[in-house]
C-alpha cells in the first residue's frame, strides 16, 4: 500500500523532501533510488535482519526507509546524539545485519559491516533503473519498524512495528494529519520516534507532502528554528507542546510573519489551554490538530482537530485529547477490567484489528501490555489515565513511571538505573518537576552518594558528565539534589513514599517562592 | 543606583539557576562554563527564562538571546542586563 502509493507519487512532478541546504528530492527520484539501494540488499545481504540507521534527517534516510521495505527487511533508526554504549546495546539487541551511517563515527568499532553516505551514493549510482519486483517487498505482516524507547528495566525496549500496523494511519480522515499535494510541511520529529510514521508515510507518501528537514541541533533553539521556518514558509507543522510553547517566546512566530501556515499538529505532550490559546492568538486562522499516539499504537490513535472558533467554547484548562479515529475503539477500563462511567477516570485501552506485535525479545512485558479478543482484534494497555466527557478524551495522567521530558518518552527506573549504577552515587530516586497544566518540565534526581561530599557542584557535573555515556541527553536529570541519606522503610528499602512527600515539599517550596517574588506573573 | 541594580539582576540569575538546576555559584565561580560541564540544557535553559521573566516583569523574547548566552553565570547576567 505504501510503495504502491510511492510508485503513484513517483509518476507526478512533485518534491517530497527538502533538506537543510535547501536540496530536493522528487518522489520519483525516492522511488528511483530506494528501488536501487533495495537492489543492492538483496544481492549481498543474506538475511532478513534488520538495517541499523544512524543519522538525522538526510534526505537519503528516506531513500534507505524504503530500500528497507522495499527489499523485506526492517530498519532501525538512531540518531547520532545517542551515547556510544546505549547505541551500542541497540546495535546487538537488534540483530541488525548492516549499519548504514549518514555524517557520524558512532558505533564505528562496531563489528557489524558498515555503509557511508558516500558509499551508498556509489551503489545508488551502479544500480539507478533496476527495479525490485513486487515478491521481494515488504509484507503485510512483516516488521517495518523497530522503535527503541526508554525501558523501566534500565535498558532501552524494542517496539515491533509491522507494515500492516499501519492500516489505521491510511484509513483516518485528513482532518487527524497534517499536510496536502504539494504542502510544505517541516520535518520536526526525529525518525527514532513513531511520530516520523506518519510524517513520512501518511504527510509525505499519502497526501503528498514535501517534508522539510528541520536537523536535532535546530529543533532545540528557538531562535534558529524561526529563522529556518521564516525561510521555508511552511504551510503545516508538527511539533510537540514544549517546542510549541518555545516558538511562542518569539515574536516572529504569528501570522503577519508566517501567513502561509494553515495549521499545526501538536503530538507527545498535554496540550493546556494556555498554550492553544496563545497559538490562536498568533494564528487566528490555522486549525490546531491534537494527536494522541504512542510507539505502540504506531500511528494517531486519538485526534481532535479544533479552530479558534470551537476553541473558545472549551471552558477545560485541560484540552481533549479527542475522539479515536476509524478503526480504533477507545476504552476506559476500571482495575477489573470494566468500562468506568462518563466522567470517571480509567486506563486508556485501546482496541483495534491492527496494533504493534509488542516488545522485541521481551515476551513477559508483551503479555502485560497487550491481549487478543475472541472477535480477532488485539488489544493494548496504554496505562494513560484518561475521562471521557460527551465523547471526548481527557488525559489524567499516568498509572506507572513513564512519563514525557520535551516530548519524549521517558521511564523513571531507566534514568534511576542509570544514576545508581555511577561509581560515585549510592543511590538515586527520580521525580518529575511539573508545571502546573501537568506537562513535565525537569527531572530532578535524588541522589546519596557513596562517600560523604563537600563539594556539591563538583558531585554534580561528575554525575551529569558521566551519565552522557549512558543516556541521551533529554533523559539526563536537569537538577541534581545531593542528599545526605534517604529514609529506609522496615525492609531496608529506599521509603519511596518519603522521597515523594518530601519531593512535594520542594516543589511546593519552589512555588511559594515564585509567587511571592512576582505575584502577578506566577499566576 | 548601579550597583544596587546589579546586586538584583545577580539575585534573579542566582535565583533562577538554583530554580532550573538546583545550583549555587560563588562569585569565583561565574566563569564556570555551564554547558560544557553539562549543567545547563535546553529545558533548563526554558526554565531559567521563564523564572526571570517573572522576576524581571517582562517578557524574554527568543530573539533577544541564542544558546550560547547561557554559556556562564556572567554570560547571563551580560543578558538580562541588555534586555
Amino acid at each position: 500500500m505504501i510503495l504502491k502509493a510511492l510508485r503513484e507519487q513517483a509518476e507526478t512532478d512533485r518534491i517530497c523532501a527538502v533538506d537543510e541546504e535547501g536540496v530536493k528530492l522528487s518522489f520519483s527520484e525516492l522511488h528511483a533510488r530506494s528501488d536501487a539501494l533495495a537492489t543492492f540488499f538483496l544481492e549481498t545481504l543474506s538475511s532478513k535482519a534488520p538495517v541499523l540507521l544512524l543519522g538525522d534527517k538526510e534526505n537519503d534516510m528516506l531513500t534507505c526507509l524504503f530500500a528497507c521495505m522495499k527489499s523485506g527487511r526492517a530498519y532501525v533508526p538512531l540518531t547520532t546524539s545517542v551515547p556510544e554504549k546505549r547505541a551500542d546495546f541497540i546495535a546487538r539487541d537488534s540483530d541488525a545485519e548492516l549499519i548504514i551511517a549518514f555524517h557520524t563515527e558512532l558505533l564505528s568499532s562496531s563489528p557489524l559491516k558498515r555503509l557511508r553516505e558516500k558509499d551508498i551514493e556509489g551503489i545508488i549510482e551502479n544500480r539507478l533503473g533496476k527495479r525490485v519486483h513486487e515478491s521481494h517487498w515488504l509484507k503485510y505482516d512483516d516488521m517495518l519498524a523497530l522503535l527503541y524507547t526508554s525501558g523501566s528495566t534500565g535498558t532501552p525496549k524494542g517496539v515491533i512495528n509491522c507494515l500492516g500496523d499501519l492500516e489505521n494511519l491510511l484509513a483516518a480522515p485528513d482532518i487527524y494529519y497534517i499536510g496536502g499535494p504539494g504542502m510544505r510541511v517541516m520535518n520536526n520529529f526525529s525518525y527514532m520516534f513513531s511520530a516520523h510514521m506518519q510524517h513520512v508515510y501518511r504527510t509525505m507518501t499519502i497526501m503528498g507532502s514535501q517534508m522539510h528537514a528541520v536537523p536535532g541541533d535546530i529543533q532545540k533553539d528557538p531562535g534558529r528554528l524561526v529563522d529556518y521556518y521564516l525561510k521555508v514558509r511552511p504551510d503545516y507543522l508538527g511539533v510537540i507542546a514544549t517546542t510549541c510553547a518555545m516558538l511562542l517566546t518569539d515574536s516572529r512566530f504569528c501570522h503577519e510573519e508566517m501567513p502561509e501556515l494553515k495549521g499545526v499538529a501538536l503530538a507527545g505532550e498535554v496540550c493546556s489551554r494556555k498554550l492553544i490559546g496563545d497559538l490562536f492568538e498568533r494564528f487566528p486562522d490555522i486549525s490546531v490538530c491534537i494527536q494522541y499516539a504512542s510507539t505502540e499504537l504506531t500511528t494517531v490513535a486519538v485526534g481532535n482537530c479544533i479552530t479558534k472558533e470551537e476553541f473558545g467554547t472549551i471552558k477545560t484548562e485541560i484540552i481533549p485529547v479527542g475522539r479515536p479515529v476509524p478503526g480504533i475503539e477507545a476504552c476506559l477500563w476500571d482495575e477489573n477490567g470494566h468500562e468506568v462511567r462518563d466522567g470517571e477516570k480509567g486506563e486508556l485501552v485501546i482496541l483495534s484489528r491492527r496494533l504493534c506485535d509488542g516488545y522485541w525479545k521481551n515476551a513477559k512485558d508483551t503479555v502485560q501490555a497487550f491481549f487478543h479478543l475472541p472477535d480477532g482484534r488485539r488489544g493494548f494497555h496504554t496505562r494513560d489515565l484518561m475521562i471521557r466527557r460527551d465523547g471526548l478524551l481527557y488525559y489524567s495522567g499516568r498509572l506507572d513511571n513513564r512519563i514525557k521530558v520535551g516530548g519524549n518518552r521517558v521511564e523513571l527506573e531507566e534514568v534511576e538505573t542509570a544514576v545508581s549504577s555511577l561509581d560515585i552515587v549510592h543511590q538515586c530516586v527520580v521525580r518529575p518537576v511539573t508545571s502546573g497544566d501537568g506537562r513535565v518540565n525537569a527531572l530532578i534526581a535524588y541522589v546519596t552518594m557513596k562517600e560523604e561530599t563537600t563539594d556539591h557542584l563538583d558531585a554534580v557535573i561528575r554525575i551529569k558528565k558521566a551519565l552522557r555515556e549512558y543516556l541521551p541527553l533529554y533523559m539526563i536529570p536537569q537538577k541534581i539534589m545531593i542528599l545526605p541519606e534517604f529514609k529506609t522503610n522496615t525492609s531496608g528499602k529506599i521509603d519511596r513514599a518519603a522521597i515523594r512527600m518530601f519531593h512535594e515539599e520542594q516543589m511546593e517550596k519552589l512555588y511559594k517562592r515564585r509567587s511571592e517574588s512576582s505575584p502577578d506573573l506566577a499566576k | 543606583m548601579k550597583g544596587a541594580i546589579m546586586k538584583d539582576y545577580r539575585k534573579i540569575v542566582s535565583d533562577a539557576l538554583n530554580d532550573a538546576v538546583g545550583i549555587e555559584l560563588k562569585e569565583e565561580q561565574y566563569s564556570l562554563d555551564l554547558i560544557e560541564n553539562g549543567l545547563i540544557d535546553s529545558l533548563a535553559m526554558m526554565n531559567m527564562v521563564v523564572r526571570m521573566e517573572e522576576d524581571l516583569g517582562k517578557r524574554i523574547d527568543s530573539r533577544s538571546f541564542s544558546n550560547d548566552d547561557f554559556r556562564s553565570f556572567e554570560h547571563i547576567l551580560s543578558l538580562i542586563s541588555r534586555i
